[in-house]
């Protein structure tokens, strides 16, 4: 059998007809030659041919594919009887959009965050390799090595076929007149060889480009930056840029698709690491290359084929472990710290889905998005097999006469799914263009680095996969039960009776109940979420939020230095502080409640410590006015001041929980601190005393706090400004950048946002899961109403005739309308008893996720169960008031 | 319905020859259906009655195989007919046929034969 034959049958047919006829006409006239008369030489031709139509229907036969050609009738069925009732079909594709839609955005996302592989060659063989306990080293970021240590593992290493280290820096590049800050990344030389991602066009860098320190300027673009900003123009090779005031080469671009080894993190350019002094030398001298002490690079390998994380890590552990000797023996390490350091650990990890703190912060999100989004499409499956069993109520004449003609109940079950799954598919169409409109608002949520996060909002073919898969789930959810419902009913029966046709609605009611079961977990978990929001938004920070406002600034990156940086920081101040309506002005080095910390060792004056005792402070660096811009009382001493100027001998302030833990009741003022910092600010004098703020995290306790005067250090690098003003943000930030660009019209602000802002940002997970938790619980609750209001009306449809006898008997409109709320009570009421205990059990799933709030909190619980009353109310309104109106001579007459 | 069933019998008992028959017919040049069914009856001197409409699903299955094509042509008294051909296709399968048949025959023919004296 040929397929096109197949979908061509019909024609084909008619030529077989053409072809039977041509026989009959031939045969009848050499019949007539041979003497018949013409009636006979046909009826004698036909004898002699056969049944034509039998002989038509057995090539037609043998041109058909049975299960297609029953399939394409069921479809043609089945898209009639939705034709024919398009109310029906609406309410069903929209249920069952929203509840596809909102998978499929879900899944998308996370899709995206934490199951996508990187888009390199065989990423499976991708391993984070990290070294953790007490390393001995100042770390920047968890599990990172010192560059000579990289060379160690990269040289001596059996088990991995490349290893490459990385570092994200930020970078201040200027080409075409121009000046950006973007994120950039130092990679050693194998870097691109190792991950398999080869150029898109130029070349990427070799091993070559990366071994004299400071003698490879050269530049490879993401493939999304040289589109954006470049517009994709091959010119660009060989140009010259300046990044951060030095000059370097293009010599080419990454392959498209690819962002780099890290979710949320696109470097815009790769520079080699030996440039490192370049990129990053106000770090100090500390961080160089060559200090085996400063640990800053990101180390990854490739496995050689067959060899599993643990045989690496294994294999490693000999070459590891006489570092730590040769290590150990050129440090000072003594008695335990000495011991802690040879029992450090370097650790295996797998990576093929790069690396990720966003994964780690987005992962129980997620999925608990994920397991709503699941109960939402229950939650919409129970309204569309609740619509097709009253559709199918009132099909049962239709059906019966089909039984009674000799159609099967197979045949009948399969129409039914055919259907079902028609329905799920158009649903899942929309939903994914629901779908693709929220994943754009649901990407706002998600903040990282300095802009959001670089994810694709159209879905793509992964995705549709699943939302597929989602589609054929929900037919054989709603589809399957009513389905084979439709064929069990009392025949003869049906045929019948004249009466309205409908059972007692047994099966709708249970799945109105299931409705409103899962709404009532909706509605409570969105309670819970949003209570635990409300007290993280309201929790007392320490600062005062509003009418503040904040952005960053690097002057670092354009060249300022030293003197010049000094003076830079004190003028801008200056002016921020002369901009009119503004209150008062300060900076900070850390950026509150980010990213940011710098934590450090302290030693106290007067205060012996215990050995092993946790000494270690958390910093930051201030100027005047600092405190009293973001509302932070100092309680004893003295703010600092201008006149603590650079040179002299250094100041510190300290919080009001350093003084609790280290002084107790004794007065710190005048005490010293002794600290790994250069010049004055080595041994700073305590001047002050500060009131308790949060520092990076609003969820942890107030820690201890040391501050440093900003304008003391002798080469500030950069920081954030805080601004208290009574403007309003738009006029604020244009004031600000003007006053910027007064300055030196190269630097580039970042972070621009008011302090409420930056803890919206702060919360943004929390805030993520509140709002969809509160959307899907509105969204649930609405299909809940509309399949209870259907449930009612058919009920009182179906009792017309018995509520008009009661009302012409006397019954009050009250009572008539009663009866009707009555059993929307009863359904909702019992659902919700049920509902609650089991939200209460579930609530112990996601207690890590809340915060400050009891499981079975009254106020999430109590909402859930208003909202079940507001359902219950809306649902039965109409049908209550319908039989309320009732006009008792029409009902009777009605039969 | 009995009527498709003998139809389908005989078809299933002659398909194999039938099939060569049609074939064999087809040796000297293009033929239309009526031609063919006449030709098998006259060359097997009327012994193979075949009902003439059981040619026409054969003609098909045998196009679908692709050992025959056919085409619109004009018959001989100027009406529109369906002509079929041999392709190379089905001509090398003729021949492999005739030999298998011949074979067969054969076979069969010694052993219904009565012994001769060659032991």
């Amino acid at each position: 059998m040929k397929l096109p034959r197949f979908f061509r049958r019909e024609q084909w047919d008619r030529e077989r007809a053409n072809e039977l006829e041509t026989y009959v006409e031939i045969e009848t006239q050499e019949n007539i030659a041979r003497g018949m008369t013409a009636e006979d030489a046909r009826t004698a031709a036909h004898r002699k041919l056969g049944n034509p139509t039998l002989i038509r229907e057995e090539i037609y036969h043998m041109n058909s594919l049975g299960f297609l050609d029953a399939l394409a009738q069921d479809l043609r069925y089945a898209l009639r009887q939705l034709h024919r009732s398009p109310g029906f079909t609406a309410a069903a594709v929209l249920s069952l959009a929203l509840g596809i839609g909102a998978n499929t955005a879900i899944f998308s996302l996370l899709d995206q965050v934490l199951l996508r592989l990187l888009p390199v060659k065989e990423p499976r063989q991708l391993a984070v390799i990290e070294r953790r306990g007490f390393t001995n080293t100042s770390n920047f970021g968890s599990g990172t090595i010192s560059y000579p240590f990289y060379k160690d593992i990269r040289d001596g290493n059996q088990a991995f076929s490349g290893v490459f280290g990385r570092f994200l820096v930020a970078i201040s590049i200027s080409y075409q007149g121009q000046t950006e800050r973007l994120s950039g990344e130092l990679v050693t030389g194998n870097y691109f060889d190792v991950l398999g991602v080869p150029p898109a066009i130029g070349r990427t860098f070799t091993p070559d480009d990366d071994r004299v320190p400071g003698g490879h300027p050269l530049a490879v673009l993401s493939y999304g930056f040289w589109t954006d900003r470049f517009h994709e123009d091959p010119a660009v090779l060989g140009r010259s840029i300046l990044i951060n005031n030095h000059v370097f080469t293009i010599i080419g671009v990454s392959a498209k698709g690819f962002d780099g080894v890290e979710l949320g993190y696109s470097p815009k350019i790769r520079i080699p690491v030996t440039m490192k002094k370049e990129m990053t030398g106000f770090f100090g001298d500390y961080w160089s290359l060559e200090n085996r002490s400063a640990a800053w690079l990101q180390m990854f390998g490739r496995l050689k084929p067959g060899v599993s994380l643990q045989q690496a890590q294994a294999s490693l552990q000999p070459l590891f472990r006489s570092i730590l000797d040769d290590e150990a023996k050129q440090s000072p390490l003594q008695g335990r710290e000495r011991d802690d350091f040879l029992k450090s650990q370097l650790v295996v990890q797998q990576a093929s889905r790069g690396s990720s703190s966003l994964r780690t912060q987005y992962r129980a999100p997620l999925a608990l998005l994920m397991a709503i989004v699941g109960v939402v499409l229950l939650i919409a499956c129970a309204n569309v097999a609740s619509l097709i069993l009253a559709r199918s109520a009132a099909r049962r004449r239709e059906i019966a006469v089909r039984l009674a003609l000799g159609a099967g109940r197979g045949h009948l079950v399969r129409q039914s799914m055919v259907e079902s799954l028609l329905l799920a598919v158009a649903g899942g169409g929309v939903g994914i263009i629901f779908a693709s409109w929220s994943i754009r608002f649901l990407l706002g949520f998600i903040p990282s680095g300095d802009g959001s996060l670089d994810l694709s909002t159209n879905p793509d073919p992964r995705v549709l996969v699943f939302t597929l898969a989602v589609c054929i789930l929900a037919a054989l959810l709603f589809g399957l039960a009513p389905a084979l419902n439709s064929g069990r009913f009392a025949l003869a029966s049906t045929l019948k009776e004249q009466t309205v046709a409908g059972g007692r609605g047994g099966m709708r009611r249970v799945l109105v109940a299931t409705q409103v079961f899962l709404s009532v977990l909706l509605v409570a978990g969105a309670g819970l979420f949003v209570r635990s929001l409300v007290n993280l938004r309201t929790l007392d920070t320490g600062f005062q939020t509003s009418h503040v406002f904040s952005f960053s600034i690097d002057a670092m990156l354009n060249g300022y230095r030293k003197e010049p940086s000094v003076r830079f920081y004190r003028e801008l101040l200056e002016r921020v502080r002369a901009v009119p309506g503004v209150d008062s002005a300060g900076i900070g080095a850390i950026r509150l409640l980010d990213e940011d910390d710098w934590r450090g060792a302290a030693e106290i004056e007067g205060y012996q410590s215990k050995p092993g005792e946790d000494m270690q402070q958390n910093f930051n660096m201030v100027s005047p006015e600092y405190f009293s811009t973001l509302g932070m009382r100092i309680v004893a001493g003295r703010d600092f001041a201008l006149s603590d100027q650079t040179g002299r001998s250094g100041v510190a302030i300290v919080n009001q929980a350093f003084v609790r833990r280290y002084f107790g009741n004794a007065n710190p003022l005048g005490r010293h601190l002794k600290l790994f910092e250069k010049g004055p600010m080595a041994a700073p004098e305590i001047i002050g005393v500060v009131a308790d703020s949060t520092y990076t995290d609003i969820r942890e306790d107030r820690p201890r706090q040391v501050f440093l005067d900003f304008h003391q250090h002798d080469d500030p690098a950069g920081g954030t400004v805080y601004v208290k003003t009574r403007l309003e943000a738009q006029r604020v930030f244009s004031a600000l950048r003007e006053t910027v660009r007064g300055l030196d019209p190269n630097i580039s602000l970042f972070a621009m946002r008011s302090l409420d802002q930056q803890i919206d940002r702060h919360l943004s997970s929390e805030r993520l899961v509140a709002t969809l938790a509160t959307v899907f619980g509105a969204l649930a609750s609405a299909l809940a109403a509309v399949g209870l209001y259907g449930l009612l009306a058919f009920h009182v449809a179906r009792r017309t005739r018995e509520i008009g006898v009661r009302v012409a008997l006397g019954a009050s409109r009250r009572s008539v309308a009663w009866l009707v709320m009555k059993e929307a009570v009863a359904l909702v009421g019992g659902a919700a008893l049920l509902a609650l205990p089991a939200a209460w059990g579930l609530a112990h799933y996601v207690s890590s996720q809340l915060y400050n709030v009891p499981r079975a909190d009254p106020w999430a619980f109590g909402v859930a169960v208003a909202s079940m009353a507001v359902i219950a109310a809306a649902a039965s309104y109409l049908p209550a008031r319908r039989a309320a109106r009732l006009d008792p001579m029409s009902a009777l007459r009605q039969e | 319905m009995p009527k498709r069933k003998t139809s389908r019998q005989q078809a299933e008992l002659l398909q194999g020859t039938l099939d060569l028959l049609i074939l064999q017919t087809l040796v000297p040049g293009a033929a239309h259906g009526h031609t063919i069914a006449y030709a098998i009856e006259r060359r097997s001197e009327d012994v193979l009655q075949v009902e003439h409409g059981s040619l026409y699903p054969a003609l098909h299955r045998l196009e679908d195989r692709g050992w025959i094509a056919s085409f619109w042509g004009t018959s001989e008294n100027n009406r529109k007919a369906r002509y079929y051909r041999l392709t190379p296709k089905g001509r090398k399968q003729l021949a492999d046929q005739t030999s298998r048949w011949e074979q067969t025959v054969r076979a069969i023919n010694r052993v219904l034969r009565p012994v001769p004296a060659e032991e």
